[in-house]
Order: C-alpha cells, then sequence, then structure tokens
C-alpha cells in the first residue's frame, strides 16, 4: 500500500509534458540532486531544500519582501506536498493518458534523493493503473533503486558523460556507480530508455559517441537512446538563486548538428 | 466601371424600387417584396470577372432595397470623427484609434446600426446622445441627421442608404426636379423603412431599460436589427434544380387553393422564382457576349461553358458539379446569405456522379470548388479584415448520402489547403464512427499553419441542440455554427443574434447598485448597496437579478422584431429554402419556420468568473479587504494599489483546471444560458441562447471599467470560452479541462482557441495532440479552433507584415490575416499563452 502521507519537496508539476517518456505525461519535479551538472537547465532542483529565487529586475523595493513578494521579484521554490497532493494533480488527467499511452513521470532534481517519497508516487500512480517513468541520473546505492523497479515501468536513464574523469569534471561525480546501475537495472530486466545531454564543447566528441554506442551494445532493455541537445534556458533561474553559470555563452545546437549527434549514437 | 454610370444606375434602381414599393403598398407584404424584388435584380448584378469560374456578384449595395444580413453601410471613413463624447477620452488614452474602427469593418459596422437605434430614440425624444454638443460645432445639420450623417447607417429589410442619398442630393441645385425627387424619395424612407418601424413599435420602457446603451457604446447590453447567422437547406433548390423548384410550389399552391387558404404567398414565390431565373438569364447573356468578345480561346471556351450552365439550370435539374454550384450561387446571391450550410451534402452527389462517370477528373472538379472558394473569399474589401465571415459545413451526422458526402468533403479541404484564404470559414463537424480520414485530413491541414477547418463535435452539439432549441434529434442533426459560430439549424431554426451583454459590465453596475461608473449615469436596476451584501451568495444573487431583468428586457426587444419582420416582407428566398414554409405558404418569421428564435452575444464570461472568484477569497473567504475597498479600488483603476492588483492577480483564474474558479464558471454559465432560454420562451420565441464567440472581448474590454481579476480599465476581456490571454499557465490538458465546464445543454455556440507551436502538430508529437483532442473531445470538449503558429513568426510578422501576408489566425470565431489586424488585436494574439 503507498503511503498517501509520505511527504517530498517538489519544485514544479508540468501537465501535457511530452518530453519525458511516451504519450501525455504529468511529470513531478523533486527537488535535490546530488550531482552539479555545468549545463544543468533547471537549477531551482539541485539544493534539496526550499530556497528563494530573487528576480533583481522585478523588485521595487517597497520594502515589503516579509508579506510575501506581488511583485514576482522573490519567489519561493519548492514546496513540501504529500503523495497525495500530487495524485490529485496527477488523475486529473488520466484519460488523456490513456489515449497516448502516457502517465506520471518522476523526476528531478534526482528522485533517488527522496526514496520513500518517489516510491510513494509511482506506487499511488500504479494502483491507479497510471503508466509510470522515472526520469533518474542512476547516482544513488542500488539498494535505493531496486525497491522501485517493480513499480517504474520505464526508466529514462541519464548517461551524461563515458569518460570517468571528464564526468567528475562536469558533474562532480563519477560514472562507475551510474554505470553500475545501469547495468544491474538491466539485469533486472527493467525497461530502459537512455538520455544523453550533449553539450557543445564539452562532450559532443566521437569518443563519447563511441563509449556509448559501446556501452549500449552491452545492454539488453534499452527500448531507444535520446539526444537531448543543451540549451540555456538555465541561465535565468542560476542568476535569480545567485549560483554560478559555467556555461554562459555557450548556444543551443542547430537541428542538422543534432541530427549528426543521433546518428553518431546510432540513434 | 465609370461612376458616374454606376452612381446614375444606382438612383435609377433607388427611384425604380420606391415606385414599386409604393405602388405596392397594399399587396400582401411578401408579393409586395417580390415585386420590389424584380428592380433590384439583376440591375445590382456585377459583370463577370476574367478569374471568375461562376456568375453571381453584386455591384454594389442598393441606395434603396430589400437586404437581411450584414446589411450596413461599409463607409467607414464617415466614422472616422464621430462625436463620441465620454468615449473621446478613451480614444486619447488608448490609442483606440479610428483606424481600429475601420479594421474591425463589419463587427465595429454592425455596431453602427445599433447608433441607428439611438437616433431613432433622439427623435422619440429622448435624452440626446450628444447632450454636450462636443464635436459638432459648425455643423448646420439637426442633431437626428447629424447621427444619421455621420454614422452612414443603413437598415435591414427594406432600407436606404441615407448618408449616400443625402449626398447625391446635395449635388443638384436645390429645387431642382432631380433633387426633389430624391429628397421625397429619402422622406418617404425615413417613415417606411423597416428600421424605422422597429423602432416606432420597440415599447418605450424597453428602450429606456436598455439604458440608451448602444453597441457602439460597448456597454452592458445593446441591440441589433438584422437578419443574420442562419443558412439554407439548399438541397430544396439542388436536388429538383429549378422546374422540380417552381413544381413543388405550385403543388402546394394548390393544396392552398382546395382548402381555401390565402395564395397570396405562393403568387409571391412565383414572382421570387422569375426573378431566379432572370437573373440566371441575364448572366447568360452577359458571358455569352463576353465569351464572343474574349480573345483567349480558353477563357472563351470557360465562358461559353458558363453561359451554357446559366441557362440550363433555367430549363433542368442540375447535370453536374458545375450547374450545381452555379445554381446555389446565384439562389445564395439572392437570399443576402452568408452562412453555407452544408455543402458536402448539397454537392456530394453531382461530385461523385460527374467524376465516377469520367464527366469531370478529380482536378477539374477541385478547380471548380476552388472556383466557389474565390467567389465567397472575394465578399470582402480589398485588404479588409473578415467580411461576410462565410461559413460552410463538411462532414457529421444527419447527411442523407455520408459516402459522397465524404468524397466531397475531402475536396473541399484541399481546396482551402490550396488556398489558404481566411474565408470561407470551412468547418468540419465529426462523431464518434465517422469515417477517421477526415477528421486525420483535418489536422494535416492545420498543422500546415492553415487554421480551418474548426473542429465541432456533433456528439455534445447535437444533443445541446436537441435540449436548447427543444428539437427532434433529426432536426438537431441538421444543427450549423453559423458565422462566428451562433449556433442554428440548417434551414430550420433561424434566430439572429441581435442582442448583446457584457457580464463584466453587469458585475460594475451591481457593484455601484446601478450606476455606470463610465457613462456617469445609471443604466441598471437598483439591486442593493454593498453593505447589504454580507454573503458571497448574496452578490451573487444580486447580480442575478440584473441578469434576469436585462435578459427579459432582450427577449421582449427580440420579440418585436419578430413582430415586425412577420408583417413587412416575405423573406422569400430564405423561406423557399427554409422547410415547412413552402408547405405552409408562409414566411419564416410569420409561422412558416420550424423553430424561430434568437441568440445574444455575450462577453466576458470569463472575466465575470475570475472576478467573482477573486472577490469570494479576498472578500470573503480571507477577509484582506472590504468589498467597499475593492470597489474603490476598481474605481481609481488601481491607481496607488498595485499590491492588491496583485492579490487579485494571484486568486485562481479560469483556464488553470482549478475547481475554486472553475465551479463559479460552471455556475454562471449554467445560470446565464438557462436563464436566457426560459426567458426567451416566456415572450413566444422557440429558443434564446446566449453564445459566447465573438472577437468583441477586444473592444468591449476597450469601454470597461477594471474588474477584480486583475483585469485594467480598457483592457481586453478573454475571447470566447477561453482564459484570458496569458491567465492560463497550468499546461494543456488543464485548459481544455476547464473549457469543458461550460454549461452545455442551453447554450447557443461558445468558441474555444487554441495556439499552439506547429511543431506540436508534426512528426512525434502529432500523435500526442490527436490523442490530447480526442480526449478533450471525449470528455465533453465541443469545439476547437487551432491556430499553430510560432511566436517568434507573430512578432516578426508585426514588424515586417510585408513577408507575412499567409499568416493566418483564428481571432475568435472569424479568420484573419494577422498582418491586417490592428495592433491591439495583435497584441492580444501574441499574448495568448502559446502551448509549444
Amino acid at each position: 500500500m503507498p503511503e498517501k502521507e509520505t511527504t517530498g519537496i517538489i519544485f514544479d508539476i508540468k501537465r501535457y509534458a511530452i518530453h519525458d517518456g511516451p504519450g501525455i505525461r504529468t511529470a513531478v519535479f523533486l527537488k535535490g540532486c546530488p550531482l552539479n551538472c555545468l549545463w544543468c537547465h533547471n537549477p531551482q532542483s539541485i539544493s534539496p531544500k526550499l530556497e528563494t529565487a530573487f528576480y533583481k529586475d522585478r523588485c521595487v523595493s517597497c520594502g515589503r519582501c516579509d508579506e510575501g513578494c506581488r511583485f514576482g521579484a522573490r519567489q519561493m521554490i519548492g514546496r513540501t506536498v504529500t503523495v497525495g497532493d500530487v495524485m490529485q494533480t496527477v488523475r486529473k488527467d488520466a484519460a488523456y493518458y490513456a489515449n497516448s499511452g502516457g502517465g506520471l513521470t518522476v523526476s528531478g532534481g534526482e528522485p533517488l534523493m527522496q526514496p520513500h517519497f518517489t516510491l510513494g508516487l509511482l506506487q499511488a500512480a500504479r494502483e491507479e493503473g497510471i503508466h509510470t517513468c522515472l526520469d533518474t541520473s542512476g547516482y544513488a546505492s542500488f539498494d535505493i533503486l531496486k525497491p522501485l523497479i517493480p513499480y517504474t515501468d520505464l526508466f529514462l536513464f541519464d548517461i551524461k558523460e563515458t569518460d570517468d574523469q571528464k564526468h567528475r569534471e562536469y558533474t562532480g561525480v563519477g560514472n562507475q556507480l551510474i554505470f553500475e546501475n545501469l547495468r544491474r537495472l538491466d539485469e533486472e530486466s527493467a525497461e530502459l530508455v537512455i538520455r544523453c545531454p550533449i553539450v557543445p564543447g564539452l562532450n559532443d566528441r566521437p569518443d563519447h559517441f563511441e563509449g556509448i554506442r559501446q556501452l549500449m551494445s552491452s545492454l539488453r532493455h534499452v527500448k531507444k537512446v535520446e539526444i537531448n541537445p543543451f540549451h540555456p534556458y538555465g541561465a535565468d533561474m542560476a542568476a535569480a538563486l545567485g549560483r554560478e553559470y559555467p556555461l554562459r555563452g555557450v548556444e543551443a545546437p542547430a537541428p542538422e548538428t543534432v541530427r549528426e549527434w543521433e546518428k553518431a549514437v546510432g540513434g | 466601371m465609370d461612376p458616374e454610370f454606376i452612381e446614375k444606375k444606382k438612383i435609377d434602381m433607388a427611384l425604380a424600387f420606391t415606385r414599386a414599393y409604393q405602388n405596392a403598398l397594399h399587396e400582401h407584404p411578401a408579393v409586395r417584396e417580390a415585386l420590389c424584388l424584380k428592380e433590384q435584380f439583376p440591375a445590382i448584378c456585377r459583370e463577370v470577372e476574367d478569374h471568375h469560374l461562376f456568375a453571381g456578384r453584386k455591384l454594389y449595395k442598393p441606395l434603396v432595397g430589400f437586404l437581411s444580413s450584414l446589411n450596413v453601410n461599409m463607409e467607414l471613413s464617415a466614422l472616422y470623427d464621430i462625436p463620441r463624447h465620454r468615449n473621446d477620452r478613451l480614444y486619447l488614452r488608448d490609442g483606440f484609434s479610428p483606424d481600429t474602427v475601420q479594421l474591425m469593418d463589419r463587427k465595429d459596422a454592425v455596431c453602427l446600426a445599433e447608433a441607428a437605434d439611438d437616433s431613432e430614440m433622439i427623435s422619440n425624444g429622448k435624452q440626446s446622445y450628444l447632450d454636450d454638443g462636443k464635436g459638432l460645432e459648425g455643423l448646420s445639420l439637426d442633431r437626428d441627421e447629424t447621427i444619421r450623417e455621420r454614422l452612414a447607417i443603413n437598415n435591414s429589410v427594406f432600407c436606404h442608404a441615407y448618408v449616400e442619398l443625402k449626398r447625391i442630393a446635395a449635388r443638384y441645385p436645390e429645387g431642382s426636379p432631380e433633387r426633389c425627387e430624391i429628397e421625397g424619395m429619402l422622406e418617404f424612407w425615413n417613415e417606411h423603412s423597416t428600421r424605422s418601424k422597429f423602432n416606432r413599435a420597440l415599447p418605450n420602457h424597453v428602450k429606456e431599460n436598455m439604458g440608451r446603451a448602444t453597441a457602439f457604446d460597448n456597454r452592458f447590453t445593446s441591440g441589433f436589427f438584422r437578419q443574420d447567422c442562419y443558412s439554407l437547406d439548399y438541397d430544396l433548390v439542388l436536388r429538383d434544380g429549378i422546374p422540380g423548384f417552381e413544381k413543388r410550389i405550385d403543388e402546394f399552391r394548390r393544396a392552398a387553393e382546395r382548402e381555401g387558404r390565402d395564395i397570396q404567398y405562393f403568387r409571391a414565390m412565383k414572382i421570387a422564382v422569375g426573378v431566379l431565373k432572370d437573373v440566371c438569364m441575364h448572366y447568360a447573356n452577359e458571358t455569352l457576349k463576353m465569351s464572343v468578345a474574349s480573345t483567349d480561346s480558353d477563357r472563351k471556351e470557360e465562358l461559353l461553358k458558363m453561359s451554357w450552365t446559366l441557362e440550363n439550370i433555367v430549363y433542368h435539374k442540375p447535370s453536374g458539379l458545375r450547374e450545381a454550384i452555379q445554381l446555389f450561387w446565384i439562389y445564395n446571391l439572392l437570399s443576402d446569405t452568408y452562412n453555407y450550410g452544408r455543402l458536402d451534402v448539397y454537392l456530394g452527389d453531382y461530385y461523385c456522379a460527374d467524376i465516377d462517370s469520367g464527366r469531370l477528373t478529380e482536378a477539374e472538379a477541385l478547380r471548380l470548388i476552388k472556383g466557389l472558394w474565390v467567389l465567397i473569399s472575394e465578399i470582402r474589401p480589398a485588404g479588409g479584415a473578415a467580411k461576410s465571415n462565410a461559413r460552410l459545413l463538411v462532414g457529421g451526422r444527419g447527411r442523407r448520402n455520408e459516402a459522397n458526402a465524404d468524397r466531397f468533403a475531402l475536396a473541399a479541404m484541399q481546396a482551402t489547403y490550396e488556398l489558404k484564404t481566411p474565408e470561407p470559414n470551412l468547418t468540419l463537424r465529426f462523431y464518434r464512427g465517422q469515417d477517421e480520414g477526415l477528421y486525420q485530413r483535418a489536422l494535416d491541414i492545420i498543422a500546415n499553419g492553415n487554421v480551418h477547418p474548426i473542429l465541432y463535435n456533433d456528439d455534445e452539439h447535437i444533443p445541446l441542440v436537441e435540449h436548447a432549441m427543444r428539437a427532434s434529434r433529426e432536426d438537431a442533426e441538421q444543427y450549423t455554427p453559423e458565422g462566428c459560430g451562433e449556433l442554428a439549424i440548417n434551414g430550420r431554426a433561424f434566430g439572429s443574434p441581435n442582442n448583446m451583454m457584457n457580464f463584466v459590465d453587469g458585475l460594475n453596475l451591481v457593484l455601484h447598485n446601478g450606476f455606470d461608473t463610465f457613462m456617469q449615469e445609471k443604466r441598471g436596476i437598483e439591486v442593493g448597496t454593498l453593505d447589504q451584501f454580507t454573503t458571497f451568495e448574496s452578490l451573487v444573487d444580486a447580480f442575478k437579478k440584473q441578469i434576469v431583468f436585462t435578459l427579459d428586457i432582450l427577449a421582449q426587444r427580440h420579440a418585436v422584431e419578430h413582430e415586425i419582420e412577420a408583417t413587412e416582407a416575405g423573406f422569400l428566398f430564405i423561406s423557399m429554402c427554409t422547410h415547412g414554409c413552402v408547405e405552409k405558404g408562409k414566411s419564416i418569421f410569420a409561422g412558416g419556420a420550424p423553430y424561430l428564435g434568437g441568440v445574444i452575444e455575450s462577453f466576458g464570461l470569463t472575466n465575470l468568473s475570475d472576478s467573482l472568484a477573486a472577490i469570494k477569497q479576498l472578500v470573503y473567504d480571507q477577509k484582506l479587504m472590504s468589498l467597499q475597498k475593492l470597489v474603490e479600488i476598481l474605481d481609481v483603476d488601481f491607481e496607488g494599489y498595485e499590491r492588491e492588483r496583485q492579490m487579485m492577480l494571484a486568486c485562481p483564474k479560469f483556464g488553470n483546471d482549478d475547481d475554486c474558479v472553475d465551479s463559479i464558471y460552471s455556475e454562471m454559465s449554467a445560470f446565464v444560458n438557462t436563464t436566457a432560454n426560459e426567458t426567451g420562451r416566456r415572450h413566444g420565441l422557440d429558443y434564446f441562447l446566449i453564445c459566447n464567440l465573438n472577437p468583441g472581448g477586444l473592444y468591449y474590454g476597450a469601454y470597461t471599467q477594471a474588474s477584480a481579476d486583475g483585469r485594467k480599465n480598457g483592457e481586453s476581456l478573454a475571447m470566447g470560452n477561453n482564459p484570458t490571454a496569458g491567465r492560463d499557465t497550468q499546461g494543456l490538458t488543464a485548459v481544455l479541462n476547464s473549457m469543458t465546464r461550460l454549461e452545455k445543454r442551453s447554450h447557443g455556440g461558445y468558441v474555444h482557441n487554441l495556439k499552439v507551436g506547429p511543431d506540436s502538430l508534426k512528426g512525434e508529437r502529432r500523435k500526442n495532440f490527436d490523442a490530447l483532442l480526442k480526449t478533450y473531445f471525449e470528455n465533453g470538449g465541443c469545439q476547437v479552433m487551432v491556430t499553430a503558429v510560432n511566436r517568434e513568426d507573430l512578432e516578426n510578422a508585426v514588424r515586417h507584415p510585408e513577408n507575412y501576408g499567409n499568416l493566418l489566425v483564428r481571432v475568435c470565431g472569424w479568420t484573419c490575416r494577422f498582418v491586417e489586424l490592428n495592433s491591439k488585436f495583435q497584441q492580444e494574439i501574441i499574448n495568448r499563452t502559446l502551448y509549444a
């Protein structure tokens, strides 16, 4: 039985999400991530705590910050919700999921940072016959991942960098645990979609593409390999949170380039 | 053609028409109409142009004539400096310039008709519209004349172009026979025009309680006098052609004679059919002459074909698609109708027979269909916005020849796809079980940046029409959205949208105990002072009281229209293709039509609901401000209260699948829809339905004071059954879920716009979009109009209109080339949430 009262911290619920798994989905974004990717497009997802974003250009210096900003200059990022709260929104679109082969996607941040809440969401959706996706970087102990397998119809699993040293450079952590988890998921016959963020000048290298191809050839349950081309949308939020955005000035690749990358990974 | 020659022709025709009317003054009104029509047609017929495949266009609007819908003078230059007293400051403040008026073309032009109401009221001794006399210096005309002069109003049914006639008369020396003749004619029509009779017949209490409101004021309520938003069942004339049509009239005439009933109406119909034949023969001769004169061998042959076709249809039932389209078009010209109904039914058999027999190739048939589309799309001023807002339908239940009709429907969609013009407003009706190919083809075309076809869900609309119009299932299957989407039944139910209501203004009246803070005068009833609204429910009750009272006035007004229409004319060409009229020998208004009702154009239901939700939350639930304070803030247009405005904006908004506000929306739509219908029936209307589909949200908004949803003075209201532009933030499924909360048993047509990125409809993502719409319709979605467009394209089109001539957008119930819209409309469309 799912724990409807289990709480978690989320920063967004997106409906008609069509980029995070098959069909029409509702994506729940959990707050907190053990990685710190240079290109992070959701900088508000990194910290596991509630935080305040400050948009300087919207501030009218009224001095009434403590009343809660009415101008949207100060925005609270993140809210604590129960599994039941989230499901109230998720089930509103059940008919859309049924007609499109869609469902719930638990994303983040890194959902494995809030394992009980994630498990609660997946179980609750499953109980209502809603298809489930788990969008993960795979960076967690397998003990955390394993109990989720029976309730996850599809894993959206990120491969960010095949070179371990570079992985540390780009994300702050190595890739060995991630690849080990991927292998074990595959052994457990979990359905997998591999998603590869590709950033111009960082990991758009032939040896990385080759590394992805090799990795894929060793796995049996990968349905698809997707390229997630870099986009700079995280910059404004990073600024509002007072975070560094190291990739300032890097532009989104042209569609032709993306198609070449897709070919390079054999997608 | 030489303008002087045309003017001479116009005057001659006006004089002849007037004489015919005077000679027939004591005839049966239908006979009088028929005799007048003989003078009007083919006199006002325009010659065939080089690119036309079919004949049948009007050369000009008659100076004196018999007309129904769209009958307003298009010479909007007369409006440039209308003295609008209090409105002037809006002009200045918002840049709501006279250009706006010009670009709004018909819609605003129709508004002008309303101003005639006002002028009539002035002549009836009401307080002057122009009391402050602003803008009148140096004018020697008396006030009534000034308004007529400035507003360039024509009227409906028997009507005259007052302004133009005045202008022409003034060119002749005073006392000259020409001038006297024209002035005499003017004087006669000032007395006898149908609009004048209508205004005289309106009871004073109705006039009073319309609050002297005009559509031009864009206040709480207003009204038109016109016959609009109906379509005919052309099967009645196309299946057996003119000979069969005539035979049918004769048969019923004999039956009437046997039963000793009055046969005057039959006499009139016979004369009218004669006019129909005359027009065909007129064009047969014209095209023959043109063929002889033509030096281009292809065109020569085409014209000859046209001539044979025109002659043939006089004597025989249509032998193929070309003949059927030609007869359809000429009949349509005479009926003065701008909605065409179920074209795939009328033309499907002819289309298929021609192709299957090898008489036409598919390409040739498509060329003919496109030829018809071109004629329809040309009923608009060069470069102007939507003009006739011509609607035609394909698909749906209740088609006697579904397989053939489906084939025609695909060809019709192809014509629309290839031409990519704002009109006709091609509409696809569909139901569960219909050939899926039609619906899929429609989505393909929309994905390509064409906003047509508009999608109508039969599974919702048929039960709706059954209930709302108390129609039989069989009749309800023939429902047709007309114009912007006002519901009627093809060739069966007739109800002009002649009443306007702005709900946001209505709430403002209630919050001021009937006082209009914009016009600075009393325009509503007294429903109580703010301190009496101690609960949210008591406020809502007060609002309902105001609505109940006003709907009653509107229904009475509409009933008077019908009384006048029933005795004024026979509406022959409309009636002859409306079921029941030929059989009974009666016009649609005199008991012929199976259903005779009315429609109310409403505005601002979304903003009303959002406002009530904000008041409920801030004043009654959270008690963050008193109602008095809230009203005070609205009265100063939030000046100095930005924080409070942000609080109002932060309250739940319709379009986000939020039950707090959606349930209010649901309740209010149910209340206004059912109350209107009940009220109409009390006053003898078969139905009286509220629709919400015009782009009036923008110009009504321009004259509507600040509202509690955080909307400032003059900002646009939401359009149709949509969220206010940009206030829907929870995604496509959320907005569609909110839209299905509309009351769906008693309304007269609500439209739903979706603005999506073109990529959403292409490739992999198309499947999701298909599933989205499918679910929406299964969940009870009635209708949707999809504009597939990028934000960048819209913004670039503002800067470089020359490169975006083909960018079509669905404004509300009508389609426009984006670059032809004025900047306010463009901005409203840019502001709408774009679902990528």
